[in-house]
């Protein structure tokens, strides 16, 4: 199977005709999925971990609710579901800060991509980074069924939209994650700056363009306006599909250009 | 017929100003061991790399079989170049939580080693290396030696075509290394193709049926070991003399049958005897003719009547001086040309 991502995003001319002079795109879906497979494997240790943390923190909150359960049940879930999700960005970058540049920086490189084609250990560990974010939110959402059934005898829909966005939001800070970690040589380097853009450059560049806030951590914050519609930030109404498309627009292009740099970097 | 199975043409790179390979064309042959040597930063490494599809060359061409016998440009058809080469490419590292048996089975499935023979493959590339007492061990917890075992074991699981083989030796201990040799020869008469750089002239002249010399990112030599040898401008005997020579001799006794043999010494500014107590004896340099040898022969027996025990051709650093020389000759010649173009 071949793709032709120099159709898909015609954007600058000669330097995507220098692009073309690379390796050939080589892409299997059996070696994507063996890629995403070991990359689970590899890290399963921080899988476990973050099944323990996921299942204690959102357990801690749920039980002291549960003693004295608020009226609405969409009310619960907002002091639920919204606590764990300020944990996101220390979770993706634990698991996409490294994840590309170690590589290169540990030398894994020289044996690895003499294997099989650069596209397809893109799409391979990506995904399983992009796996573990749907692991996170899977937690509490799987939870959150049982406490609802068992202590309102329902399950709003706004718990799975909460899922979808949240979903968004992880997968773009991995994005922006899997972007410096394509550029940085070092592992360590990658994420350090990475989560200053994201929790510094971003946000203050956000906050300049004004409301509504054109950054992504915003999204933790714009989060109650699915439990809440008319919920108030500050001064201003949030507008859920500004977020969206915000995270759409760090997304894309991030994940994009992180794609073009690794096949084409240097080992 | 021998068939091409990688050809590099007008092959460069360039990292800023630094010109690491510089128009490198080479050819390699079906079946043959190509022994790739040259000084450190010669651009060994940086060659193999672009081969592997590691680095983009700043220009050129690299051609590899497409099994056909016939060449297709390396970067359009990347599944022949992953499936039918094994690169050990540097100082490899591997991913520290895993085990050899695991890593070896992930890159097979990568390959695509068919399910059936995963296990098998596995188990014959780890014996060839010595490293099946291992097997079930964290690669973090290896030593050098045994993870530079790995990375020969992971270039040829998967029974490449051609191995692609950079300084397989490092690091390793004397009967690893000699292991390592026999590997290549086994290889060698499975039919195999072995690219292989190395700074162990000896194992190089031991194993490869050509070699080509590189420096400065210039080719500056390629050539079967004989034909090579042909163009070195000296060529040494070892005279072994019965006893050792009056000290207040000596030099009286190196000129006269230097000036003997002068006609047979194509080098006109060094002395081409010079005398060893440790023998006792002499180190004569010649053109390598044979024909001069029989005439220095004679002089030193019938004209100077030397009592001579031992009268040989030293050949155990063939390789080393060939090198030597032509690493040097390109040398000045490089520094004339740089100093013509300052000028
Ligand atoms: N990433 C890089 N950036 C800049 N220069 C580089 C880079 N990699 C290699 N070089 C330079 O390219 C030249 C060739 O290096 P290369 O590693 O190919 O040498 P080599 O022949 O393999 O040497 P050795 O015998 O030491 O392994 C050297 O001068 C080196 O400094
Ligand atoms: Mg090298």
């Amino acid at each position: 199977m071949k793709l032709n991502i120099l159709k898909i995003i015609n954007l600058r001319g000669d330097k995507l005709m220098a692009l073309n002079l690379e390796m050939k795109r080589n892409l299997s879906m059996n070696q994507i999925f063996v890629i995403y497979k070991f990359e689970l494997f590899l890290h399963r240790k921080r899988y476990y971990l973050m099944l323990i943390l996921g299942l204690v923190m959102y357990n801690l909150t749920a039980i002291i609710l549960a003693f004295s359960p608020p009226p609405d049940v969409k009310l619960f879930m907002a002091s639920t579901v919204g606590q764990i999700g300020s944990l996101l960005v220390f979770l993706t970058l634990f698991f996409a800060g490294g994840v590309l540049a170690d590589e290169f920086d540990k030398g894994t490189a020289l044996t690895n991509f003499t294997k099989t084609g650069r596209d397809n250990f893109f799409i391979g560990k990506s995904l399983a980074v992009f796996t573990s974010v749907l692991i996170w939110n899977g937690i509490p959402l799987f939870e959150n069924i049982i406490f609802s059934l068992a202590l309102y005898q329902q399950v709003p829909l706004e718990l799975f939209s909460w899922f979808v966005f949240y979903c968004l939001v992880g997968g773009t800070y991995v994005a922006i994650y899997l972007l410096f970690s394509a550029i940085f040589r070092s592992g360590t380097q990658a994420m350090v700056m990475a989560f200053f853009f994201i929790m510094a450059g971003a946000t203050a560049f956000g906050i300049l363009l004004g409301a509504p806030y054109y950054f992504p951590i915003y999204a933790e914050i714009a989060v109650i306006q699915i439990f809440d519609p008319s919920a108030v930030d500050g001064v201003f109404i949030i507008d859920l599909s500004y977020v969206i498309i915000m995270l759409l627009a760090y997304l894309i292009p991030c994940l994009v250009l992180a794609y073009l740099r690794f096949r084409t970097r240097d080992v | 017929m021998t068939q091409t199975v990688v050809k590099f043409s007008e092959l460069k790179k360039k990292y800023h100003d630094l010109i690491a390979v510089n128009d490198l064309n080479l050819e390699i042959y079906q079946g043959e061991v190509l022994g790739f040597v040259g000084p450190n930063g010669a651009g060994k490494t940086t060659t193999m790399k672009m081969l592997g599809g590691l680095i983009k060359p700043t220009s050129g061409q690299i051609e590899i079989t497409n099994g056909n016998g016939s060449l297709a440009k390396a970067r359009e058809v990347p599944s022949e170049l992953y499936r039918r080469f094994g690169f050990l490419i540097d100082i490899p590292a591997f991913y520290g939580h895993v085990t050899p048996r695991k890593i070896l089975g992930y890159y097979c499935r990568l390959l695509g080693v068919p399910k059936e023979k995963i296990e098998k493959q596995i188990e014959w590339a780890l014996k060839i290396v010595k490293l099946t007492r291992w097997k079930n061990k964290k690669i973090k917890e290896f030593s050098k030696g045994m993870k530079q075992r790995l990375g020969l074991a992971q270039a040829i699981v998967h029974e490449p075509d051609v191995a692609v083989l950079d300084e397989p030796q490092t690091g390793l201990d004397p009967a690893a290394r000699i292991q390592v040799r026999k590997i290549m020869k086994k290889l060698k008469d499975l039919g195999k193709t072995i690219f292989l750089s190395s700074h162990m002239l000896y194992e190089i002249s031991e194993i490869c049926d050509r070699i080509a010399i590189i420096n400065r990112g210039e080719l500056i030599a390629v050539d079967k070991l004989v034909n090579l040898e042909q163009k070195m401008t000296k060529q040494e005997i070892g005279v072994e003399l019965l006893e050792p020579i009056n000290p207040n001799n000596v030099n009286k006794l190196v000129k006269e049958i230097s000036e003997k043999i002068k006609a047979f010494s194509e080098n006109d500014d060094k002395i081409p005897v010079v005398y060893d107590e440790n023998i006792p004896g002499f180190h004569i340099y010649y053109d390598g003719k044979p024909s001069s040898r029989k005439n220095i022969h004679k002089i030193l027996t019938s004209d100077l009547k030397l009592p001579i025990i031992g009268f040989s051709r030293v050949r155990t650093s063939r390789l080393e001086e060939l090198y030597i020389e032509l690493v040097e000759n390109n040398e000045i010649k490089y520094t004339q040309n740089n100093k013509l173009k300052r000028r």
